[in-house]
C-alpha cells in the first residue's frame, strides 16, 4: 500500500518520518488489520490520521472494535462520510 | 619426628597433596602440633587455597609464628594479597628479613614491581642490595629483581651478561634461569637452527634444547615460546591430545602438563564453554569453582575469569555489584581486584558509567583519558578505553579540526588512517559515518568502488564488512532483485544467503530484523512462533532464540499481552517493565516498553502529580523530563491534554501554539489543531479566517487535516451544489469529512448532471 508521504510531513511535520520509520513494525501490523476487516480508505485514515496507526496493535485493534461496534452494522459507511470519527482512537 | 599416620591425616583433613618424598621431609623435620597450626591458620583463618600449598610443601617446615607473622605484616602492605597467596615460600623468610626485603623494595622498585616479581620478598636484602650495586646500570629494574630471584651466583650473573651482550641478546629474567655455559650454548643451537632468541628459550638447558628441536622437525610442529618451558614428554602427550580433539596448537595448551590439559579439555566441553587462553592456564577443580561462582551470582563465564582462582573472582564479582558496575565482562579481571578498586575511584571522581569495558585500563590510564576529554570538553565514550590517551586526544583533535561529532565509534581503531578517511568521503560526497573508522583507507575506497561498480549509494553499516564480502552481498541482493538496505551488512555473505533461502523455503516475507540472526536461529524461532501461533513480526528476529522464548515465558507468566513493542528489549529488562506496571496498575503493553521501570514511574507520578489521573499509554512515547513538559505547555495554555502530543517535540508543539495564539488567539489552540505542522497551519487558517470561518474550527477542526487545495475544491463543490460550507449548527459541512473517494464521486455525479441534494 502506498501512502502519500509527502502530504503527511505536509500537515504534520518533517517529525512524523522519524515517528514512521521508528514504528514501522506498528504502523505495518496496524493497517494489515485493517486490511483483514475489509475497511475502505486505509490510506487516507493513515494519511489523515497517522499518529492513530503508530500506537501498539494490540491497542490499536482495541479501539477499532470499540469504534466499530459503537458505530454499528455500516461503521466503515459512516466512517467514509465521516472520517474525522477516526479521530475516536486517539485517547 | 612426626607419625606419619597422623601427618596424613592432617593432609587429608586440609585437602593438602603430598608426594611420598615430600612428607616424609616433613615427617623427619617437624612437629605434628606445628604442621596442623600452620594449615589451620593458611587455610582456614586466610582461606588460602590448599591447591597452593601443595606446591610449596617447605612452608610446613616453618616456624607457624613467622609465618603467622610475617603474613599479617604483609596484609598490612598494599602488595596485593592474591599473589603472596601463589608464592607461599615468602612466607618462610624470618619476619625481619622480609620486612628488609620488603621496605627496600618498595622504595627502590615500587610497589608494581613487587607485584609484579613476589618472589622477590623471599630473597635477603643483602643480596637484592649487592646485585643492584654491580648490576644496576646494566640491567632493567624488573630484570634486576628476576636476576635476584634466581638461584645464579654472582659470578654467573655476571658471565650470563657478559655472554648475552657479546651475542646482542636482550637480556630478560628468564636468561638467569640456566648456568652460564647452558645460556651460551642456547644461543649457539638459536642461531645455527635459525631460532628467534627470546627470554623463553633459557627454560631449557641445551640438551634439553636440542632435544625438542629435533622433535619438532620430525613431527613438523613449528616451535612456540610456550612449548620451551614444557617438559619434552608433556609436548608430545598435549599435541595428541589437541589432535584428537581438534584443537589449535595455542601457546597456553603447553602450559600445563598433558593431563591437565586434557582434563580441562574435557571439562570444557562438558559445560559447553569455549577452550580459552586462560582457561588453560588454570586447573579442573578451579575450573567448576568458579563456574559455581559464576552460577551463584549469575554472572556470563569469561575467559579471563580462569587466569584468578575462585575466591578472587568471586570478590571482583562481590566488589562489581556493590559498587554498581553495570555489566561484568573479562575487562573486570584483568587485574587484581585492588586494581580494579583504584579504577572504580576514578571513575566514580569523573563520575563515569561503570561499565564493563572500562576496566581494560588501569587506574593511571582510565584518569589520563578522563582527562583528555574534561579539557577538550568531550563527553566519556567506553570505546575510548580501547585507546591509549595519546591516541584518545589525537582522534578528538581530528573530528575537532573536521567538525565531525564525537561519538564512541570514532574509537575502535587507532586514528592513524582518520585523516585520510575524511578526505576521502569528502571527495566522493559521502556523508560522514563512524562506521568508516572501522575500515582502514584502502578497505574503505574498495567498498566506495564497489558501491560506484553497482550503482548505489554506499551506506553505514557497508563499513562493518571487509570489502569482499561487501561485494558478495550486493551480488546477492542484486541477484534477488532486492533493494539494498544496511540491515543486510550486519553478518557475512553466507548468512545473508542463508536468510534469504530460509524466507523462500518458508515462504515468509523477508524483514530487515532477520539479518540480525542467522538460519539456525530463524528456523528455531519459526517453530515456536508456529507452535504458540504467534505472528512472526519483524521486531522477534531482533532476539536470538533463548531471549525469545524467555519472554515468551514471562508473557505467560504475568499473563501480559504480547506484541511488537514486547520484543523490542531483552528478557530481564522486559521483566523488570512488566513488573513495575503491574505494581503501578498499568497495562504492560505497547510504550512502556520504551521506557525503564523508573521512567515509567516518574511518568505516573507526573500523571498523578498534575493531572491526578493514570498516564494513557501514548505517554510512555517520551521521557519524563519531556511529558512533563509537554503537560505543563497544556496546561499553560488550557488545552486538554490528549496522547497525540506526544508525536511532537515540547519546541514543535510550542511553536504551533505560540503561532495560533499570536495570529489567531489562545482560543483556537485545541488538541487537534496543535498537533498539525506550523507551515500547514499557516495557510490554512489565513484562509479560513479571510472567509470568516475562523470559529467554526471551535466545533469542527477536522477540516484542518485536509490540504487547502483540498479544502478549497470542496468549497468550490458546495458552491456548485448551492450548499453553504458552515451548517446551522456552525459545523463545516459534511463535505470536508467526506473520504477522497467518496468527494471524488460526488463531484463527478454533479459534472455528469447525476447529483442529488442531501
Amino acid at each position: 500500500m502506498e501512502f502519500d508521504i509527502e502530504k503527511i510531513t505536509e500537515i504534520y511535520g518533517k517529525g512524523i518520518l522519524k515517528e514512521l520509520e521508528e514504528q514501522k513494525e506498528e504502523w505495518i501490523e496496524n493497517v494489515e488489520y485493517l486490511k483483514e476487516k475489509h475497511a475502505p480508505r486505509i490510506q487516507e485514515l493513515m494519511e489523515r490520521y497517522p499518529y492513530t496507526f503508530l500506537m501498539d496493535p494490540i491497542l490499536f485493534q482495541r479501539k477499532v472494535e470499540s469504534l466499530l461496534n459503537t458505530l454499528g452494522i455500516n461503521a466503515w459507511e459512516q466512517i467514509e462520510e465521516e472520517m474525522d470519527l477516526w479521530e475516536a482512537l486517539d485517547d | 619426628m612426626i607419625d606419619k599416620i597422623k601427618l596424613l591425616q592432617i593432609l587429608i583433613h586440609y585437602g593438602v597433596k603430598l608426594s611420598s618424598s615430600k612428607r616424609k621431609q616433613i615427617e623427619e623435620s617437624s612437629r605434628p602440633e606445628e604442621v596442623e597450626e600452620i594449615l589451620r591458620y593458611l587455610i582456614e583463618e586466610r582461606k588460602i587455597s590448599s591447591r597452593n600449598i601443595s606446591k610449596c610443601t617447605s612452608i610446613l617446615q616453618q616456624n607457624p609464628k613467622s609465618i603467622r607473622k610475617n603474613y599479617e605484616f604483609l596484609t598490612s602492605k598494599p602488595i596485593h594479597i592474591y599473589n603472596v597467596e601463589t608464592c607461599l615460600h615468602i612466607l618462610e623468610a624470618s619476619p625481619t628479613d622480609l620486612e628488609d626485603t620488603y621496605l627496600y623494595v618498595e622504595k627502590n622498585f615500587g610497589l608494581k614491581a613487587m607485584n609484579k616479581n613476589t618472589s622477590i620478598l623471599g630473597v635477603k636484602k643483602s643480596r637484592i642490595e649487592e646485585i643492584v650495586y654491580l648490576f644496576g646500570e646494566v640491567l632493567e629494574k624488573d630484570v634486576l629483581l628476576g636476576a635476584a630471584t634466581s638461584s645464579r651466583t654472582i659470578q654467573e650473573i655476571d658471565e650470563i651478561i657478559s655472554i648475552c651482550n657479546a651475542h646482542h641478546v636482550p637480556i630478560t629474567s628468564s636468561v638467569f634461569k640456566q648456568i652460564p655455559y647452558d645460556v651460551l650454548m642456547d644461543i649457539r643451537i638459536c642461531l645455527l637452527e635459525n631460532i628467534p632468541i627470546t627470554g623463553s628459550v633459557f627454560h631449557k638447558s641445551c640438551k634439553d634444547l636440542k632435544t625438542l628441536i629435533d622433535w619438532s622437525k620430525t613431527e613438523h610442529i613449528p616451535l612456540t615460546s610456550s612449548m620451551y618451558a614444557c617438559p619434552l614428554d608433556d609436548l608430545k602427550e598435549i599435541t595428541k591430545v589437541a589432535a584428537a580433539t581438534n584443537l589449535d596448537l595455542q601457546g597456553q595448551l603447553f602450559r600445563k602438563d598433558p593431563k591437565k590439559t586434557e582434563e580441562i579439555i574435557n571439562l570444557c566441553e562438558e559445560l559447553k564453554m569455549k577452550v580459552g587462553i586462560s582457561i588453560l592456564r588454570s586447573n579442573p577443580e578451579e575450573i567448576i569453582k568458579i563456574v559455581e561462582v559464576c552460577n551463584k551470582y549469575d554472572v556470563e563465564i569469561c575467559d579471563s575469569m580462569f587466569a584468578k582462582d575462585a575466591k578472587e573472582v568471586e570478590d571482583i564479582i562481590q566488589l562489581c555489584q556493590k559498587e554498581g558496575v553495570e555489566k561484568i565482562t573479562g575487562c573486570c579481571f584483568k587485574g587484581s581486584k585492588e586494581d580494579l578498586e583504584e579504577a572504580i575511584k576514578v571513575c566514580k571522581k569523573y563520575k563515569m558509567k561503570l561499565e564493563g569495558s572500562i576496566f581494560y585500563k588501569d587506574a593511571k590510564e582510565i584518569e589520563d583519558i578522563a582527562q583528555v576529554c574534561k579539557n577538550y570538553g568531550v563527553k566519556i565514550e567506553t570505546t575510548m578505553f580501547h585507546r591509549t590517551p595519546n591516541e584518545v586526544e589525537e582522534t578528538i583533535l581530528i573530528c575537532n579540526r573536521c567538525k565531525i561529532p564525537i561519538t564512541g565509534g570514532l574509537f575502535i581503531n587507532p586514528p592513524t588512517d582518520y585523516p585520510k578517511i575524511i578526505t576521502l568521503l569528502k571527495r566522493k560526497k559521502i556523508e560522514f559515518t563512524p562506521t568508516a573508522f572501522q575500515r582502514t583507507y584502502e578497505e574503505l575506497n574498495s567498498i566506495i568502488r564497489i558501491c560506484e561498480a553497482f550503482e548505489i549509494e554506499p551506506c553505514a553499516n557497508m563499513f562493518t564488512e571487509p570489502p569482499n564480502e561487501v561485494f558478495r552481498i550486493i551480488q546477492i541482493a542484486v541477484k534477488n532483485k532486492l533493494k539494498i538496505t544496511g540491515s543486510m551488512f550486519q553478518k557475512d555473505s553466507k548468512n545473508f544467503q542463508d536468510v534469504l533461502d530460509f524466507t523462500q523455503e518458508q515462504k515468509i516475507p523477508l524483514s530487515s530484523s532477520m539479518f540480525f540472526r542467522t538460519k539456525q536461529e530463524l528456523m528455531d524461532m519459526l517453530d515456536i512462533c508456529r507452535e504458540f501461533q504467534i505472528p512472526p513480526r519483524d521486531s522477534i528476529w531482533r532476539r536470538n532464540p533463548v531471549e525469545f522464548e524467555k519472554i515468551l515465558d514471562l508473557a505467560k507468566k504475568y499473563q501480559a499481552p504480547l506484541s511488537a513493542s514486547t520484543f523490542r528489549k531483552k528478557p530481564k529488562a522486559v521483566e523488570d517493565i512488566i513488573k513495575k506496571c503491574m505494581e503501578l496498575k498499568i497495562e504492560p503493553v505497547g510504550s512502556v516498553f520504551k521506557r525503564t521501570p523508573t521512567e515509567i514511574e516518574e511518568i505516573t507520578n507526573i500523571y498523578q502529580e498534575l493531572l491526578h489521573q493514570k498516564p494513557t499509554n501514548n505517554a510512555f512515547n517520551k521521557k519524563p523530563a519531556e511529558v512533563r513538559k509537554l503537560i505543563e505547555l497544556c496546561i499553560k495554555n488550557d488545552i486538554p491534554v490528549t496522547g497525540s502530543i506526544y508525536r511532537k517535540k515540547a519546541e514543535d508543539l510550542k511553536d504551533s501554539i505560540d503561532f495560533i495564539k499570536e495570529n489567531y488567539g489562545q482560543k483556537y489552540c485545541l488538541p487537534t489543531t496543535i498537533i498539525l505542522d506550523k507551515k500547514h497551519l499557516a495557510p490554512v487558517l489565513s484562509y479560513l479566517q479571510g472567509k470568516r470561518y475562523l470559529d467554526t474550527i471551535l466545533n469542527s477542526s477536522s477540516i484542518l487535516r485536509l490540504t487547502l487545495e483540498e479544502i478549497i475544491e470542496r468549497e468550490c463543490y458546495l458552491h456548485k451544489m448551492g450548499y453553504p460550507c458552515i451548517t446551522e449548527q456552525n459545523t463545516f459541512h459534511p463535505v470536508f469529512g467526506w473520504s477522497r473517494k467518496l468527494f471524488q464521486e460526488r463531484k463527478q455525479q454533479l459534472e455528469n448532471g447525476n447529483f442529488h441534494r442531501k
